[in-house]
């Protein structure tokens, strides 16, 4: 049986960007803890997300992203052997964002085999405000899509 | 093309900067800072061969720092500003820490200053790692990025990455965790580490300083360009230690300040390009804080093996070159960790985790030494304990002036260059200063400080 990771990214002084982190929260009481199935959060820092990636099979990744579409819409990437959209990615309020992480540990053969990461479109990112409706619908998509992962995988 | 600025979708108009572009002139414009925290742009016009200006944009949002932290209580300050940036909050927590204990009269001495050191040796482990290995190293080595640069060099980026775990490890020992820490309060600690969980960190620092030493040599012999320039450092200096959190601010032309002083030395100028602000030396002009500067004025507070060191890396006391700052950056992380190591040697555990500290009705001043430069804050304080007014002056917005003559420099020896090249040439320079684009963003309110000072 593969080990699975979920990791929720983000920052959860800043609006939307705590999406990913709400997605792991809200999943840790839904999901009972074995073996197989581990939900941690991150910041998104690269090291501690490469950290994250160690010794299991597969990450289920989720963090908010600016993709220029209707907020709380959910993208879903898998990036086990290709690097994540550039654009989708690029503005991540994290030193080395999430596509670093990630190509970061694809060079240093650290990346689990199957990486998935969920990117749900933010609408504020600003600091203290909280998640906006459109984004709590996203999240509960995601949740939904991640469980579903998680029973084919 | 060289790196991912086409990539970037929300780069700044052209149109923003209004300036004449006729035929015999060439701009080069990097509408992205590869691999800078935050959002930056740089602008250079060149006509007949000759530098006419260079610019250097900060696109991020205005940031309301000053602004929110005033009726807010005193003992808010370090974890409000700790969130001006996330690589370095523990610069942002100590130069708050620092001026509210300013204000009240107060001195953290024994056990608890000395962790203050340690967690600063953590910061600068953490964002020296950083920028070493992941930032400026592939500048050096021909690579778009650390990324980039992995495939090819992993043992070095694997030892960058343990370097700079080992400060975040540090961070998060003191800090509570990693990125933002909660641990920090004005006067101390909320808890203080027991001697076994420091003596954990023995071995890794152990490593640590084997490894920065490493990277030091490793550094010196990369290809750098011949440009020295003739620099005002300005850092803290203190007599009896090299300089983190306490001392007064000199610099190689003279000054010998109190930090309380800091205001009728500096003023900050808003230049209409950016909305990070240009700071200035009163009766002089650009300044130099960082890595070089504490170097350059403290070489004989360093320990005797990072002298040493440094001697064999052809730095014998200064270094006027901004691209062997990666040499000083290797070498203030083999004295980080080996300041770590003292600290963990000669730790008691104190009684209290804080000191009281009550700051009402007064102003004070903190300068602490951020990985990138001196970082400086001021606050006044009301009777009630709230703060009626802030300053804060980032290490990137005293540097700005400076990276923009350094540009104006090196430009000309490389215009001969195609612009992606050139391009690249630039960026390099800038990243030099390790520039916190993100730190340096705050928003001005020109009336608001001084009415009340």
């Amino acid at each position: 049986m593969s080990t699975i990771r979920v990791i929720g990214v983000g920052n959860l002084f800043r609006g939307d960007d705590a999406a990913g982190r709400i997605v792991a929260r809200e999943l840790a009481s839904r999901i009972p803890s074995d073996a197989s199935v581990s939900i941690t959060e991150s910041s998104g820092e690269a090291g501690e997300l490469m950290e994250s990636f160690d010794g299991v099979d597969c990450v289920l990744l989720a963090d908010a992203i600016e993709a220029n579409a209707e907020p709380g819409r959910v993208f879903r990437f898998d990036a086990s052997d290709t690097p994540l959209p550039a654009p989708e990615f690029a503005c991540s309020t994290h030193a080395l964002g999430l596509s670093e992480s990630i190509e970061l540990a694809r060079a240093l053969e650290r990346l689990p085999s199957v990486v998935i990461v969920y990117g749900i479109q933010g609408e504020s990112f600003e600091h203290g405000k909280e998640i906006s409706p459109a984004v709590r619908r996203g999240i509960a998509e995601t949740m939904e899509r991640i469980l579903g992962d998680i029973g084919i995988l | 093309m060289p790196r991912h600025f086409g990539e970037k979708a929300r780069t700044m108009s052209d149109e923003s900067v209004p300036h004449p572009t006729p035929e015999n002139s060439r701009r080069i414009s990097v509408d992205y800072l590869a691999r800078v925290e935050g959002e930056g742009a740089m602008h250079v016009w060149t006509r007949d061969g000759v530098v006419e200006d260079v610019k250097l944009k900060i696109f991020e949002p205005p940031r309301f720092f000053e602004a929110f932290l005033r009726q807010r209580s005193f003992t808010e300050a370090p974890d409000i500003t700790a969130r001006i940036c996330g690589i370095c909050p523990v610069a942002y927590q100590m130069s708050a820490c620092h001026a509210m204990e300013r204000a009240a009269g107060v001195k953290v001495e024994g056990p608890l200053r000395e962790l203050r050191r340690l967690l600063y040796c953590g910061e600068w482990l953490e964002s020296h790692g950083l920028h070493v290995f992941m930032l400026h190293a592939p500048d050096f080595l021909g690579y778009e990025s650390g990324i980039a640069m992995a495939a090819d060099h992993r043992p070095l980026v694997e030892m960058g990455l343990r370097l700079k775990k080992l400060g975040n490890t540090i961070g998060s020992l003191l800090g509570g965790r990693e990125i933002h820490p909660v641990n920090i309060k004005v006067g101390g600690f909320y808890k203080v580490p027991r001697q076994r969980d420091l003596d954990s960190l023995r071995e890794e620092l152990k490593w640590g300083a084997d490894a920065s030493e490493k990277t030091a040599r490793w550094a010196a012999d990369l290809p750098f360009p011949d440009f020295e320039q003739d620099y005002e450092f300005v850092s803290l200096s203190h007599p009896g230690e090299y300089p983190m959190n306490e001392g007064r601010l000199v610099s190689n032309r003279g000054l010998d300040i109190d930090v309380a002083n800091y205001e009728d030395h500096f003023e900050e100028q808003h230049a209409p390009y950016t909305n990070a602000l240009h700071s200035v030396k009163k009766g002089s002009d650009s300044y130099f804080v960082g890595p070089m500067a504490r170097f350059a004025l403290n070489f004989d507070r360093l320990t005797d093996r990072c002298r040493s060191v440094a001697r064999e890396c052809g730095l014998d006391g200064i270094c006027r070159n901004p691209f062997q700052s990666i040499i000083v950056r290797s070498i203030e992380m083999l004295y980080a960790c080996e300041e770590a190591l003292r600290v963990i040697e000669q730790y008691e555990r104190p009684d209290r985790p804080a000191i009281d500290v009550d700051p009402s009705g007064s102003r004070g001043w903190g300068l602490t030494e951020a990985p990138r430069g001196s970082l400086f804050h001021r606050y006044d304080i009301d009777d009630d304990g709230l703060i009626t007014s802030a300053k804060i002056v980032p290490p990137t917005s005293q540097n700005q002036l400076r990276i923009e003559k350094d540009l104006r420099e090196f430009v000309p020896r490389y215009l001969e260059l195609p612009d992606d090249k050139l391009q690249w040439h630039c960026e390099q320079a800038i990243r030099n200063y390790d520039p916190c684009i993100s730190c340096a963003t705050h928003f001005l309110k020109l009336e608001r400080i001084d009415a009340t000072s």
